[in-house]
């Protein structure tokens, strides 16, 4: 008796690490899915780090000027390193010509 | 009592699975050719309405750098009515330009990588790129104009 009901605990714990397993697996892949990467929405980022949703780099090609954005304060190098590149795109400018790469971090 | 350690098995697998997942699921990376070739396109649109078309071959020299520094193979052929000054397109390498007044019958031959047979006319202004997008793994090749 008392082995049927180590073989039922057994078993419901097999079932909760299951779910655990599929949750940690779908829901961090699905972080990333939220973002849906559309270049047309993403050309309000700027170099003065106006969004907390992101962690961005924004490289200006005229000046060579590099900053880097971690969800809406400036910050350094450090900040990224164990980060990966996610989306990049090279701007052409937002009001006048002025070419700039954006790199996004996840 | 054997099932039980089949099962304690099974619970050791999950936990490390569950480890591992956790540390080595990369994000999705969107970065490929697909995205970089739409890069170009949507870009030189966006100058051709907002800046003007005198922009465009300062873009595209940017655009090839950039490629290039991230190790993809990019390469483009342009066609227009205007002349857009492009770099490369200069002196005796007019391979990658043709610029052209009255009419332009475009076919498979100039364009290299696009399949497109058209005859453009001048007016309306065209500008026409056929381009290349490349990395080892996978390509992206298009043909648009504006």
């Amino acid at each position: 008796m008392r082995s049927w009901i180590i073989l039922v605990e057994l078993a419901f714990s097999i079932i909760l690490l299951t779910f655990f397993f599929l949750y940690i697996y779908y829901g961090k892949s699905n972080n990333y899915n939220i973002y849906t990467f559309d270049s047309n929405n993403l050309i309000y980022l700027n170099s003065s780090c106006n969004n907390n949703l992101y962690i961005y780099e924004i490289v200006n090609l005229t000046n060579n000027n590099i900053t880097i954005c971690y969800f809406g304060k400036q910050a350094n190098s450090t900040y990224i390193q164990n980060y990966e590149p996610i989306f990049e795109y090279l701007y052409a400018g937002q009001k006048y010509f002025n070419p700039y790469i954006l790199i996004i971090f996840g | 009592m054997r099932s039980q350690y089949i099962l304690l098995a099974t619970i050791a697998i999950i936990i490390i699975l569950s480890f591992i997942t956790y540390y080595n699921l990369s994000p999705i990376n969107n970065i490929n050719p697909n995205l970089i070739g739409k890069n170009f396109e949507d870009q030189i649109i966006y100058i051709y309405q907002n800046f003007g078309y005198d922009y465009i071959s300062n873009y595209t020299l940017y655009f090839e750098n950039y490629t290039e520094n991230i190790n993809y193979n990019f390469s483009f052929i342009c066609i227009s009515s205007y002349n857009l000054s492009i770099q490369k397109c200069n002196g005796n390498n007019i391979n990658c330009c043709y610029y052209f007044n009255g009419y332009f019958f475009v076919n498979q031959s100039i364009l290299k990588y696009c399949n497109e047979n058209l005859t453009l006319y001048n007016p309306p202004n065209w500008i026409c790129f056929c381009y290349n997008v490349n990395n080892s793994n996978s390509y992206y090749i298009s043909f648009f104009c504006i």
